[in-house]
């Protein structure tokens, strides 16, 4: 043992380094960051999203590093991200300032503003393309953006189609913070149970797709689920907005795309719903609401998840409850973190000797105990 | 050697981290966590626990105290199981080595700090060395309240019955408590702790140690300790004594050892290949020297 | 005259929400002796359950105060107490057995480790004295031994009820409450399970309170009995005072239904 056996275990391990890094970069065709950023962009958004960074660049590399694996790449960007430092706190940028390139209503036909259909495989076929299989002779230049709108179309703030509801008196006005504190994080607090509405929407925004998809799914199957309609799901541009550091004016210093959901769960779902159920917010009518909205939002295009957020938040938010595991918010809240789950349920590929001898030994000495009770 | 001569020393290894990975605040407060769970022994601390560049389950609570606390002038030692060898404790050690520029060492005793998984060393550790052991799940009393608020609610009322009740059903079917590696503690009379799966053979050694304990769980964002000269206790019941794993007949293979911690592999012959798990005992028996091995 | 083990004083307990508001109990006062049975007897919705739910502190009253002798000398308010003063009320000093057995006990424990927990709670330590203790419970509510090592989740509704009422007394409570001990069992199991409380109560004096909606158990098993309606207790008294002379229009008609 010693020395030379540790070598060996440094020189497998090394070994297996390169052995995944000549996977990543050995090949006649090579991936390049821009490829991965303009043509593999939903794996991106998904990355960054639950990686709970918005860096095209650095998300296109850790996709790349990670052949694609959407944890492994998520994992590295989080395992980055750790790492910098907290500049600052941008001011909270509502929906209405999206700058939208797609938006639509399943509650109503005709929305203030306008439905927009916008980029979604919704409505196609889904047959495989073989065109595509040929790759073009040379690279073109990407046609005009595809997403920008028309011109003129847009007016500057799209309203949200549940400001429409409060106008009706169906629903509660909007929360407002009782105080502008610096935000709960996630990623630096221990989360309590009951969790923050703001700790609650951090660790949905960051779980994973395929996860919170499947939990949102059994919900609906009735599997504590309340049956919703989205009023309104959208995808553009939110404004980041920080204080400038001279003249303490907001200023916008770029853009985030995001996809928001807002369902609207209603009539005995929606008044066995305790309205909002935080602290840190107060309501100026107290009279007993008719729809209350569930929210989702992600970063980047990721409808799927986006609707399953708000499934979930609808679920956590039931005053009454049936029992049903998605509306336990520890269980939804530790659960949905696959770069955390991943890590547990793969460790049991770490080597557990030492428990196994113990393990033997107690279900070796149960069974002596056992064959000496039936000789009597 | 200052920390600022070491980056300049070893800058290479340095580049694009801070000493020791963690930036100042997260290690401030993982200290914190520390003295907090030192002076109330055995409860757990809910702590910030950052993401690391190893997966959660693999070893991040302890590393974060590690990092913490490590110092220029510390010697570090991590094992698995007991092995330095294994694949994961190497991971570990080179990425502590390469953010802090540490010493390490293979041998329990010239180790100041130690990382371990799943053991405790056979040497027995004396009052300057620190050992830190890695959690999976924190939480004594998961497997009889799985909710995490109220199991929390239990321990500040020090209310266990359900915990011996399963112990006692544990008896009632099986004859014994079947717990194997992790088997719950009672510590300074206060609060029951999981004392991560080390083996039963490993528990005496939590009571009235020199050695100062530290158990950090990532994932499950808890850090607790057992200080030096505190009461351990297995919980057990009166007339169905704790009792450790047992090598009657056995030695180790390779060294020869018949009084420490085996794990056993079945060979193609039919035999049963058995080795110690401490790889730093084995090659001290091996060796000739003699350490002490009585807790 | 012996001083009351517990004495209740002005318990009210209302719910409220939008929009409405509903008097479960209302200004409710009693005393309990030591060694007593006290009944509390009235309709579904009359607040009987209330109050001993109440008392157990599975619901929290709205305003009231309730002093039990061996609490801080019968000084402080029951309903005053901290969380870990509340559990020890209510693994110490009180037990409940609810009308529905799933309430009161663990259907994934055995029968023995059910009755176990009470004593694990007050320190035992030693299995042979716990098995030995939690047997002699379940001998006293006629529990066929040879069953303890198995789970109530297989034991038909009465014996459910024989080990609720065994774990119920397990560790001496001063004081024990029985919520509709009956109601969910056939009638032919009814009769064994009354006759066996009656049994233990006089045999081993312990003090409890039955709530029924049940005149027949209340006569059985009640020395004294308040009776409630709409959230109010109409009429007191001593049991067979009430049955033979009620007052109250409201125990009049009761006691007619039952005799007649």
């Amino acid at each position: 043992m010693g020395y030379s056996s540790v070598r060996g275990g440094m020189d497998a391990i090394e070994h297996a380094e390169s052995l995944i890094a000549a996977q990543v970069t050995d090949s006649a065709h090579p991936v390049a960051l821009p490829q991965v950023r303009d043509h593999v962009a939903l794996l991106l958004d998904q990355v960054m999203g639950e990686g709970g960074v918005y860096d095209v660049d650095l998300g296109a590399l850790a996709v790349k590093q990670a052949e694609g694996d959407p944890i492994e790449a998520g994992f590295l960007l989080r395992a980055y991200r750790t790492t910098l430092p907290r500049v600052g706190y941008s001011f909270p940028s509502s929906g209405r300032q999206m700058r939208i390139l797609r938006r639509v209503s399943s509650a109503f036909r005709d929305i203030p503003g306008g439905q927009v259909l916008g980029r979604t495989r919704d409505y196609t076929q889904r047959l495989l393309d073989f065109a595509l299989r040929d790759t073009p002779p040379q690279a073109t230049a990407p046609s005009a953006d595809l997403d920008a709108l028309p011109a003129g179309a847009a007016p500057a703030e799209f309203p949200l189609v549940i400001d429409t509801l409060r106008t009706d008196g169906l629903m509660h006005e909007a929360p407002r913070r009782t105080s502008d504190e610096e935000p709960f994080d996630v990623t630096r607090e221990p989360l309590r149970f009951p969790a923050t509405r703001a700790a609650r929407l951090q660790v949905l925004a960051r779980g994973e797709t395929g996860a919170m998809l499947s939990l949102a799914y059994a919900g609906m199957r009735g599997y504590g689920g309340a049956h919703g309609y989205i009023a309104e799901l959208r995808y553009g541009d939110l404004p980041v907005l920080i204080s400038h550091p001279i003249t303490g004016g907001q200023v916008r210093i770029g853009w985030v795309p995001v996809t928001e959901c807002y369902q609207v769960v209603g009539g005995d779902e929606g008044a066995k719903h305790e309205h909002d159920g935080s602290e840190d917010h107060v309501h100026e009518h107290d009279h007993s609401p008719d729809y209350v909205v569930s929210y989702g939002v992600v970063i980047g295009r990721n409808e799927r998840k986006a609707i399953s957020m708000s499934i979930l938040d609808g679920s956590l938010k039931k005053a009454t409850k049936s029992g049903a595991a998605i509306e336990d918010e520890e269980y939804v809240m530790y659960h949905i973190d696959s770069i955390e789950a991943m890590g547990f349920v793969e460790h049991l590929k770490l080597p557990h000797y030492v428990d196994f001898v113990a393990s033997v030994q107690r279900t070796s000495k149960v069974r002596e105990l056992v064959a000496a009770a039936r000789r009597g | 050697m200052g920390v600022r001569a070491l980056i300049e020393e070893r800058g290479a290894a340095f580049e694009g981290y801070t000493f020791g990975f963690l930036d100042d605040m997260a290690k401030r407060e993982i200290r914190r966590a520390i003295l907090k769970g030192v002076a109330i022994p055995g409860h757990q601390v809910p702590f910030g626990s950052r993401e690391m560049p190893i997966a959660r389950g693999w070893g991040t609570g302890g590393l974060q105290i590690t990092l913490a606390c490590v110092g220029a002038d510390d010697t570090i030692k991590v094992i698995d199981q007991g092995d330095d060898a294994s694949v994961n404790a190497v991971n570990l050690r080179r990425l502590i080595a390469k953010t802090t520029g540490a010493r390490e060492t293979l041998t329990t005793g010239d180790a100041t700090l130690i990382q371990t998984r799943h053991r405790i060393p056979e040497e027995r550790m004396t009052a300057g060395q620190m050992l830190i052991l890695q959690v999976p799940i924190p939480e004594p009393l998961r497997h009889v309240e799985r909710s995490v608020a109220a199991a929390r609610a239990m321990h500040a009322e020090a209310d266990y019955a359900r915990m011996w009740l399963a112990l006692y059903e544990d008896v009632v079917r099986n004859g014994e408590v079947t717990a194997g590696a992790g088997y719950p503690v009672m510590v300074n009379h206060r609060f029951v702790m999981a004392p991560s799966p080390i083996p039963r053979w490993d528990i005496p050694k939590l009571d009235q140690a020199e050695t100062l304990f530290l158990f950090g769980a990532g994932r499950e964002k808890r850090i607790y300790a057992v200080p030096p000269y505190t009461d351990v206790k297995p919980l057990e019941f009166e007339d169905y004594p704790f009792s450790i794993e047992g090598f009657p007949g056995m030695s180790c293979r390779r060294c020869g050892a018949t009084d420490s911690y085996l794990v056993t592999s079945p060979q193609a012959d039919g035999s049963t290949l058995s080795v110690c798990s401490d790889a730093s005992y084995c090659d001290d028996v091996l060796g000739g020297r003699k350490v002490v091995n009585q807790w | 005259m012996v001083a009351p083990l517990l004495r209740v004083r002005d318990l009210n307990k209302i719910y409220s929400g939008k929009g409405h508001r509903i008097v479960a109990c209302e200004d409710v006062s009693f005393d309990v002796y030591p060694g007593e049975v006290l009944g509390i007897v009235g309709e579904s919705g009359s607040g009987k359950s209330t109050v001993l739910q109440c008392l157990f502190q599975d619901v929290i009253p709205t305003s009231g105060s309730a002093f039990l002798t061996s609490f801080h000398g019968g000084e402080r308010n029951m309903w005053d107490a901290d969380r870990r003063e509340r559990r020890e009320l209510r693994t110490h000093r009180m037990s409940m057995v609810y009308q529905n057995p799933r309430q009161g006990l663990n259907l994934m424990v055995t029968a023995g480790g059910n009755v176990a927990e009470r004593l694990l709670a007050a320190d035992w330590r030693r299995v042979s004295d716990i098995r030995a203790k939690a047997s002699d419970y379940l001998v006293r509510t006629e529990v066929p031994i040879e069953r303890m090592d198995d789970f109530p989740a297989f034991f038909s509704g009465g014996m459910q009820q024989r080990v609720q009422i065994a774990k119920a007394l397990a560790n001496n409570p001063e004081l024990v409450l029985l919520d509709e001990l009956t109601t969910g069992l056939d009638v032919s199991v009814q009769a064994g399970v009354l006759d066996l409380v009656r049994d233990i109560q006089s045999r081993y004096g312990v003090t409890a309170i039955v709530v029924s909606h049940d005149l027949g158990v209340i006569r059985l098993l009640a020395d004294r009995t308040l009776v409630m309606k709409d959230g109010h207790v109409v009429e007191s008294g001593l049991t067979d005072q009430i049955l033979e002379d009620p007052q109250h229009p409201y125990t009049q008609l009761l006691v007619n239904c039952v005799t007649n």
